[in-house]
């Protein structure tokens, strides 16, 4: 039974991953994002998303990946229906990509430790492979910063 | 409540609401059985709900509030007199009651639970005062039945006409005063009329949206260009003011009198003193005292808990009572206040007081005081003991209290809507604890401080005042004691925080911090070291989610340019820091005004520990500084020791070689050159030396003129201070016997003081 599917890619590195469309509320580049001393690593800062304070996690820091050099572009994606105002900080947000069920693997192999959890699995576009997030593992940070 | 229909909702309010006025009516009768406006009240309650269950098909409810409304009819005709056992049958009842409404208010049924049981103890009752004789109806039921027309009662068919009629007449009668309106206004009462029943969440919504706004005039007057017209200037003022005025009414309709949480407390007590078999009396005053609902129902557990407290441990057996010359009855008050822009809150008893020995004992047994600081701890520091958690000093857990869960949940539930709790007590007499809170939490005045390039906001509650460093010779006047900085703020000893480390904040080699916070953290105060103060503002507080639970920050707040700031916890960085439980530095800066003279006849003096427990005294005349130093600093010089400090070779004299050892051997190891020294600088005649000690203990004001003679050389007399002998140094002694050409040596004029 194959079935399409739409999936909001993103890079960070030289990672090409794809969130579920239905799950971002809207995407912001450049925002500015208030730092919070000692929280949780992979937490970036507060956004103020018209009024709203947004929590946003780095999606680099979170996947253990080497951080972006000082003063790189990045942009901000809203998550919508996570219970709390929610936002991934990403190098890039690319195009909505759309796949067939049938294309869709397990993650790679050469995928490790925490990063292999957040992944679902992958979809081969034409020339690279489109990891799927599983944002509930990306998001769910444990209690605070203990 | 989704597909309630709105009749049992209102229903549901109302009742919930009455119930609550009649726990506190019943107490108010059981000591008072002949107030029949009381009764009358009670009653009606009961008889309404009884009522409207009629009407709406609750069996089970009408059949508890009938057997209730019997027994109380038969109160009110005098058939049957008021005991103890009633009373508490008739709470039994309400609390049935309550129970089936909850559970109507769930799923709209009655549930499955049995109150046979509870009607029948009433019918038991009802029996009984039917078997004494049947009065004719009281004087009190002629005069109202006589009076004037009477509105048709709700259908309640097993009630006597009778009493039905009696019910609504005296009900519209106490809700229109003189009651001389009652015959022209067929509709219902008319005091409902101008206030309306609001759901708290559209409260809440319009709160939001007001601290929205409060933030877009922020952003707008900060904006403004300054060569705006007159028109747009004059705008932005009216909006400004309006915004203003529009904030307070809002909060104004979110407070409610305190009442509102207050009416279960005298039921509670009652309950409490019945079951711990005591008498206790209680007293209300304050209870229009308006707060925000949100900060009520913030403290409605912590007074709950105050008063289980006062009842439990507080208030006496009533034969012990009465064997110390007490009344037999204990009271119990509970007084709420306004107070310069906060609420006071007091609970006092008039029981047995703290007892401080049995306290410092307990917590000697659960290993909250080690041993070996009893001695040093003060009445009110070992008072304090009781607000750490895991503390009791009931003998044996009871129903209420000594599960160890207790005043430390207080005082956190209080500190953490920004308020404080005070004890004090007089042994075998009061306790009385203050809780002060702020009005509201949604919309507090902050102090916008910066460190390290980051911006926070500090609550206005907690800070008493600001101070800017920095003297006239150019050192910001910081000092070290015990490994912490402290400042010396008009001669108080202030422990500082110093918020960039304790946010973990890369320094950026920015200039030193230059601004002190003075917070009051509990019952102390320590100072926040911050590089700037900026402004004060009122924000609105934002919660932060949860995957930030463990910072120190109570929240955010968005400002006038659209910026987040964190809103520092005052408290948690306090703790993380040391400074909050410390009970030494508490020592060292709540009880020592150290530039303040010392009361005529005593001397203030330091205390040092030797390192076998002896007590060394030592007049804070002559101390200039209190330091430590890395041990890998000092340098012999021939059989002298001497360390490089401000510039200047100071001569150090190890206190426990220069004073004459009354015991052959050495007492300890030599010290590890890695640690700290505790150094004592003093200035005698101009020049300066050290002297290398153990530990310092403590600065206190002791009475010399009960000394007695020397006990060896270099000290000057021995003293009892603090409940322990001290030997008093003398300091010239000590210094010429372990450097005779001390005194010969020129004055040097070094920048030191």
């Amino acid at each position: 039974m194959n079935q399409r599917r739409q999936y909001c890619s993103l890079r960070v590195g030289d990672l090409l991953l794809g969130i579920d469309v239905s799950r971002i509320q809207e995407v912001l580049r450049d925002t500015s994002i208030t730092p919070v001393p000692l929280a949780h690593p992979a937490i970036r800062g507060l956004i103020n998303l018209r009024g709203q304070i947004v929590t946003a996690i780095d999606l680099r820091r979170r996947l253990g990946l080497a951080p972006s050099a000082a003063g790189s572009r990045f942009s901000t994606m809203v998550l919508g229906e996570t219970g709390e105002a929610l936002a991934l900080v990403v190098d890039s947000v690319g195009d909505v990509v759309h796949v067939d069920s049938a294309s869709f693997e397990s993650p790679p192999d050469t995928l490790k430790g925490e990063a292999r959890r957040m992944i679902d699995g992958a979809h081969k576009l034409e020339r690279e492979l489109l990891l799927i997030l599983n944002l509930d593992v990306v998001t769910d940070l444990g209690r605070g910063s203990e | 409540m989704g597909g309630m229909s709105a009749i049992i909702a209102e229903f549901l309010a109302e009742s919930v609401e009455n119930l609550d006025s009649m726990d506190q009516d019943l107490v108010t009768l059981e000591k008072d059985p002949g107030n029949t406006e009381v009764i009358e009240r009670i009653f009606r309650t009961i008889h309404t709900i009884k009522g409207t269950c009629g009407f709406l098909a609750f069996g089970k409810l009408e059949g508890v509030t009938h057997a209730a409304e019997t027994v109380l009819a038969h109160l009110r005709d005098g058939n049957l007199e008021l005991t103890v056992e009633i009373t508490t049958t008739l709470l039994k009842a309400v609390d049935s009651v309550r129970e089936i409404l909850a559970h109507i208010e769930k799923d709209e049924t009655e549930g499955d639970g049995d109150y046979t049981a509870i009607s029948e103890e009433l019918e038991a009752i009802d029996r009984a005062a039917g078997a004494g004789k049947k009065k004719p109806p009281s004087k009190k039921t002629k005069k109202t039945a006589g009076a004037g027309s009477l509105k048709p009662a709700q259908e309640a068919p097993p009630a006597p006409a009778r009493e039905r009629s009696i019910t609504a007449e005296t009900a519209r009668k106490d809700l229109e005063g003189a009651g001389n309106g009652a015959a022209e206004d067929p509709i219902g009462p008319t005091v409902g009329e101008s206030s309306l029943r609001v759901d708290v969440t559209v409260l809440d919504l319009l709160m939001n949206l007001v601290g929205e706004l409060v933030l877009a005039r922020n952003q707008l007057s900060q904006n403004l260009p300054g060569d705006s017209g007159a028109a747009l200037t004059g705008a932005a003022q009216r909006l400004d003011s309006i915004t203003g005025e529009l904030q307070e009414a809002v909060m104004r309709a979110r407070m409610q009198p305190i009442s509102s949480i207050l009416t279960k407390i005298p039921r509670f007590v009652r309950d409490l003193a019945v079951s711990a078999g005591k008498e206790v009396e209680i007293e209300l005053h304050g209870q229009d005292t308006d707060l925000d609902k949100s900060v009520l129902e913030a403290i409605k557990t912590s007074l709950l808990h105050l008063m289980r407290n006062a009842v439990d441990h507080g208030i006496e057996l009533p034969d012990e009572r009465v064997a110390r010359g007490k009344p037999r009855a204990g009271r119990v008050v509970l007084r709420a206040a306004h107070e310069s822009g906060a609420v006071a809150i007091e609970v006092k008893d008039d029981g047995r007081g703290l007892d401080s020995e049995r306290i410092l004992e307990r917590a000697l047994e659960v290993g909250i005081v080690r041993p070996e600081e009893a001695p040093e701890l003060s009445r009110s520091q070992i008072e304090q003991i009781v607000f750490r958690p895991g503390f009791s000093t009931a003998r044996e857990v009871t129903n209420v209290s000594g599960r160890g869960v207790g005043l430390d949940v207080v005082r956190a539930n209080v500190e953490s809507i920004g308020g404080s709790v005070e004890m004090q007590s007089e042994a075998g007499r009061s306790t009385t604890f203050r809780i002060k809170i702020p009005l509201t939490l949604a919309i507090v005045s902050v102090i916008l401080a910066r460190v390290r390039g980051h911006r926070f906001a500090v609550p206005q509650a907690s800070v008493v005042e600001l101070v800017r460093l920095g003297r006239a010779d150019g050192s910001l006047g910081i000092e070290r004691l015990h490994g912490v900085p402290v400042y010396r703020l008009r001669g108080r000893l202030l422990p500082l925080v110093r918020l960039a480390d304790e946010l973990g904040l890369p320094d950026q080699g920015g200039p030193p911090e230059e601004s002190i916070i003075v917070l009051q953290g509990d019952d102390r105060q320590f100072g926040l070291l911050v590089d700037s103060i900026d402004d004060s503002q009122e924000i609105v507080v934002k919660p932060l989610g949860h995957r930030l639970a463990g910072v120190p920050f109570a929240g955010a707040t968005i400002l006038g340019d659209g910026s987040i700031t964190l809103i520092l916890d005052v408290f948690r960085v306090g703790l993380a820091a040391g400074v909050v439980s410390d009970t030494r530095m508490h020592a060292l800066t709540a009880e020592t005004p150290v530039m303040t003279a010392p009361a005529p006849g005593r001397s203030r003096m330091l205390l040092i520990q030797g390192s076998d427990d002896e007590r060394l005294a030592l007049d804070l005349g002559r101390v200039s500084r209190l330091e430590t130093l890395d041990r890998g600093r000092i340098e012999s010089v021939g059989d002298r020791l001497v360390v490089q400090y401000r510039g200047e070779i100071l001569r150090l004299i190890d206190l426990e070689t220069a004073l004459p050892e009354r015991r052959a051997s050495r007492r300890t190891a030599p010290p590890d050159p890695r640690s700290e020294a505790v150094v004592v600088i003093c200035n005698i005649d101009g020049r300066s030396c050290g002297l290398l000690v153990h530990r310092i203990l403590d600065i206190v004001d002791a009475d010399l003129t009960e000394a007695t003679s020397a006990s060896r050389r270099g000290v000057e007399a021995c003293a009892v201070i603090s409940g322990r002998v001290n030997e008093v140094i003398d300091l010239p002694k000590v210094i010429e016997s372990s450097d005779p050409g001390f005194f010969e040596r020129p004055i040097r004029h070094g920048k030191g003081s």
